[in-house]
């Protein structure tokens, strides 16, 4: 039992096989409405891919643009976050690097998702040796602490943005594999599938258009949970220089340039990129709860 | 009259361990030669003749073939020896002893404050749902998990050490150059009052309390979060009520009914944060300089010195196992239910 | 005097889509040695009631107007720390419908139920275990020094149900609260539990609530009976009238949907839904289902009003009464 709970510290832990609640879109404006951290969760997240796909636009600098003369200046009203040792501006950067850690952590968890529904999906479907090769080889994943592994596959492939997106894929692969199982051996009795075989569909058109569709909900809980805890991760690794290298502009990287200069007191270097990050993920957070919250039909609102 | 019946099961336990533990042992020896270019050519750089380089490889057994490699790498593990450190010349099992004290004190600390703050946070975040202290409970939880660890440090540490001067700065167990002669228990804090330095142990103490608490305040957020869920759900049950209707006072139904049903869930979130902070440790060594096995690793990533590497992982992943063990030993003991 | 006296109690559950108001003014005594039998529909708030009275209602219920005497005092205003070293398990205690899930599963039954004497009655650990193998016994366990080591999931239910009146019967209390005993047990279980209860009555005298929506197993306890519907006292009177010659047209109805062979009632089945309590109908709340129903039903609440010999009725065109009682009472 121990080896179906070791995730718990990751997100979505306890995600169980719900019916998904087919609501109406009026009806989660309803629920959101009385859910405020939700709604707070949703504003941060939307703030976040809005400067993700406008930041380069709005920047009123250059975020490479290095003036030396410049060079760790602190928070003025023609820097507001102050600018780094190369002279760069860092309200720029920290907004511009929205776009460059979105993709990463999107990347990696869309890439998890897929692969880890992927096996999970099989798994619980066909079961039998199936079962037994995937989710043992999860376990095996899973005996490494999550952060040390990503750390060792990031060096093994060596520094840049993919490296970053496989490692943290990487980690997050169990998880899926792990919900999408039980989820799947939860539909697969109810009286639905049953039915929908007596119908006369084949299994795979089943699979494909009964089952995955019903197991939705918990995979966009997961998913959102799994965004929070992968911005934080995928920091980390720039920050101790195994994921994206200076002078690229990341909230890790950032941070890890603040490092440098710590005694000096340039706090502002490594303050703001880490606010952001701390925002971010409290963001996906907060979202993640809620929807758990507004989907899971034991926990709504009534 | 339960207790051989655990034994057994926990002997079986230990045994199961092995294979995993092999398997994981592969995977990072074969994720340490999947690496472009020979690690030596990668360390060596170019002054250093060619005869030279082939002796280091054939001392690191890097011109075998692979599944060779494993089988010495294997037959020297079992002797306790895991091949010399590129950068400290000495075999690597000995630098992860000398290092892993400073390590465990360190997670130790952290885990106990997050436990002794978590635990009853929790406990009362669930009695009194939605009071000050619920919000604070929740307040806790969430900005843990979304806090980057390396980055609370660094706040924590601008705050105390450079802007107040109240903590030593990062410079590691002692926040001075001082070394300690022999160790007892590796613990810098108990061996100091062991040999009645009461100095040291001020000093000790001190350098703790920054990395100790970056640490532990992240740790502490799901263990709170977790508390609260169960001990709610706990305070609602059936088993609650009964104690209630007979009288027994307040204090006792909390302690001994809800907590000792909440109990299991809480140690199993609890072993699940250990492991994580295995991980959120190295970045915590790393801001506060902190000798132990993350600053290791980090050094041993970046100096690509692949016998450190491959020993770090697989210390770790054999203390986040023996941690489970521990867990799993703890909740059949606990459990009258479970089966074994 | 009575022991318990019950008056104009008024408990709602208060859910985010508003309040729920479950008991609207039940008022019902209990006399010392007797057994007292509270039946009804299932959600007409039987359990209610009885959490009400001792205050151990689950969120978000509360109980918001009405009063509970116990030897002149009101429980409902009680401190909780009062109540909880004065009355729980002392004067008044309970069991519960679910004996396995009422019972703590990770602590074995012999701490269960030493703890109890130990915090409650002042006894040292060695007292504690007699007295609890003496308890053990009293409800017919065999082998009571073993099952002392069990844990809750390795005894059946009949033995949980056992164990639980053992807890309830530790501090000696007054007034036990038994809120469907014989629910999920088998029918032979169901008798034992039945004979031991009434044993225990007449053994140690303490009168009896006994919760149930099984009027066979009520006409063998109770010695009167109170019909509860939607949250309010139809009917109320000694068994033999109230069986014989319902007045108030719900007990009447309740009667007549009960199976006619066999023991078990269990399930009652009356024509229309149960009300809903977040808005009841106004009026009688019957008056939607209810045969005898005239315009005034609709408009004012019937009080509960005294007709025959001890017998109680709300109800503004009750039920006529029945020849051979009007002869013989
Ligand atoms: N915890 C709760 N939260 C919300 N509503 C509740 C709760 N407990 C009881 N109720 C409401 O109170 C009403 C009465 O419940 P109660 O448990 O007293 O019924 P009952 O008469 O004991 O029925 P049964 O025969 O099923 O035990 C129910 O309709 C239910 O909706
Ligand atoms: S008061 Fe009217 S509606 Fe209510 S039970 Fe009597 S006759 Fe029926
Ligand atoms: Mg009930």
């Amino acid at each position: 039992m121990a080896v179906e709970e070791r995730n718990l510290i990751a997100p979505g832990a306890g995600l169980t096989a719900a019916p998904p609640v087919v609501g109406r879109f009026s009806d989660f404006v309803y629920q959101l409405r009385g859910n405020p951290a939700t709604f707070a969760g949703l504003f941060i997240v939307v703030v976040i891919v809005l400067s993700a796909l406008l930041g380069p636009v709005l920047a009123r600098y250059d975020p490479y643009a290095v003036d030396l003369g410049q060079s760790a200046v602190g928070p003025s009203l023609a820097h507001p976050f102050g600018t780094d040792q190369y002279g760069e501006d860092i309200l720029t950067r920290v907004v511009v690097a929205a776009r460059l850690d979105l993709f990463m952590v999107l990347s990696a968890v869309g890439a998890s998702m897929l692969i880890g529904v992927a096996l999970g999906a099989l798994a619980g479907f066909f079961g039998r040796f199936f079962d037994e090769g995937i989710m043992r080889s999860q376990d095996v994943l899973q005996a490494f602490p999550r952060f040390v592994f990503a750390m060792a596959v990031a060096w093994a492939l060596g520094p840049g943005i993919v490296t970053v997106i496989v490692a943290t894929a990487a980690i997050n692969i169990p998880g899926y594999a792990r919900l999408m199982r039980s989820l799947m051996l939860s539909v697969k009795e109810t009286q639905f599938a049953l039915a929908a075989v007596a119908v006369g569909n084949s299994r795979w058109r089943l699979l494909w258009r009964h089952l995955l569709p019903n197991c939705l909900t918990p995979i966009i809980v997961l998913s959102t949970l799994q965004c929070g805890f992968t911005i934080l991760e995928a920091a980390g690794l720039s920050f101790i220089g195994l994921g994206v290298r200076v002078p690229q502009a990341e909230w890790g990287v950032m941070i890890a340039m603040g490092l440098q200069d710590f005694l000096q007191g340039h706090w502002w270097i490594y303050t703001f990129p880490g606010l952001a990050i701390a925002f971010a993920v409290l963001g996906f957070n907060l979202l993640g709860d809620g929807l758990q919250d507004i989907l899971d039909p034991k926990r709504r609102r009534v | 009259m339960g207790s051989t019946r655990l034994l057994l099961y926990a002997a079986r336990r230990i045994l199961l361990i092995v294979p995993v533990l092999l398997v994981a042992l592969f995977l990072t020896f074969a994720l340490t030669r999947i690496v472009p270019g020979n690690p030596v050519d990668r360390v060596a750089g170019p002054y250093i003749s060619l005869e030279r380089r082939a002796e280091l490889k054939h001392i690191a057994y890097l011109d075998r073939p692979f599944y060779e490699q494993f089988a010495l790498y294997l037959r020297d593990l079992s002797q306790g020896k895991m091949g010399t450190s590129y950068t400290t010349a000495q075999d690597v099992s000995k630098d992860l002893r000398q290092r892993f004290p400073a390590t465990f004190e360190l997670v130790t600390y952290a885990m106990l404050f997050a436990v002794a703050v978590a635990l009853p946070l929790g406990i009362s975040a669930a009695i009194k749902k939605d009071s000050w202290i619920d919000s604070i409970a929740r307040a806790v939880s969430v900005l843990g998990v979304s806090m980057p660890i390396f980055w609370l440090g660094l706040m924590l540490l601008y705050v105390f050490f450079y802007f107040l001067g109240w903590l030593p700065g990062p410079v590691g167990r002692t926040g001075s150059a001082i070394r300690f002669a022999e160790p007892i228990t590796g613990f810098l804090t108990i061996d100091a009052l062991l040999k009645g330095d009461f100095d040291l142990f001020l000093k000790a103490v001190q350098a703790l309390i920054l990395p100790c608490f970056t640490l532990g305040f992240v740790a502490m957020a799901p263990i709170a979060r977790m508390t609260r869920a169960v001990m709610a759900e706990a305070l609602q049950s059936d088993y609650v009520r009964t104690a209630r209707s007979l009288g027994l006072p307040f204090r006792v139904v909390v302690l001994r009914h809800a907590l000792k049903n909440a109990l299991i869930p809480i140690l199993t979130i609890t072993a699940a944060v250990y492991g994580y902070a295995l991980g959120g440790e190295v970045l915590v060594e790393i801001i506060f300089a902190w000798p132990g096995l993350g600053q290791y690793s980090y050094n041993a990533l970046l100096s690509s010195d692949f016998p450190a590497i491959q020993g770090f992982v697989l210390l770790v992943t054999f203390v986040y196992m023996v941690i489970y063990l521990a867990l799993d030993i703890a909740t059949a003991a606990l459990d009258p239910r479970v089966k074994y | 005097m009575a022991l318990l006296e019950v008056s104009d109690l008024r408990t709602s559950f208060f859910l985010r889509s508003g309040e729920l108001r479950v008991l609207d003014g039940v008022s019902l005594e209990i006399q010392a040695g007797e057994v007292l039998g509270l039946v009804g529909e299932t959600g007409s708030g039987k359990s209610v009631t009885a959490y009400s009275i001792t205050r151990l209602l689950k969120q978000p219920g509360r109980v918001v107007g009405g009063e509970v005497k116990w030897d002149g005092r009101d429980l409902v205003r009680l401190w909780e720390s009062e109540l909880e070293q004065e009355i729980r398990g002392k004067e008044i205690s309970m069991i519960f419908q679910s004996p396995r899930e009422a019972l703590n599963p990770v602590i074995t039954v012999g701490r269960q139920l030493t703890q109890v004497l130990r915090i409650r009655r002042g006894m040292d650990r060695r007292e504690a275990r007699a007295e609890a193998i003496r308890i053990l016994k009293s409800v017919y366990i065999s082998d009571p020094e073993s099952r002392l080591d069990s844990y809750p999931h390795e005894l059946s239910g009949g033995m949980a149900q056992r164990i639980m009146i053992a807890l309830a019967l530790s501090c000696q209390p007054r007034l036990l609260i038994a809120d469907e005993p014989t629910t999920g047990l088998d029918v032979t279980t169901q008798h034992q539990i039945v004979l031991l209860l009434r044993e225990l009555r007449d053994r140690t005298g303490m009168a009896i609530l006994l919760i149930t929506h099984d009027l066979a197993l009520a006409a063998q306890l109770c010695d009167r009976v109170a019909v509860l519907y939607a949250g309010r006292i139809a009917e109320m009177g000694p068994i033999g009238h109230l069986f014989r010659s319902p007045r108030h047209p719900y007990t009447a109805a309740l009667l007549a949907s009960r199976p006619r062979l066999g023991l078990q009632g269990d399930i009652l089945t009356i024509p229309g839904n149960v009300a809903n309590l977040m808005r009841p109908p106004g009026g009688c709340r019957f008056h939607p289902r209810c045969p005898n129903a005239t315009q005034v039903c609709a408009q004012q609440q019937p009080p509960l009003e005294p007709m025959d010999p001890g017998q109680r009725v709300a109800c503004h065109n009750p039920m006529p009464q029945r020849q051979e009682l009007a002869a013989s009472g």
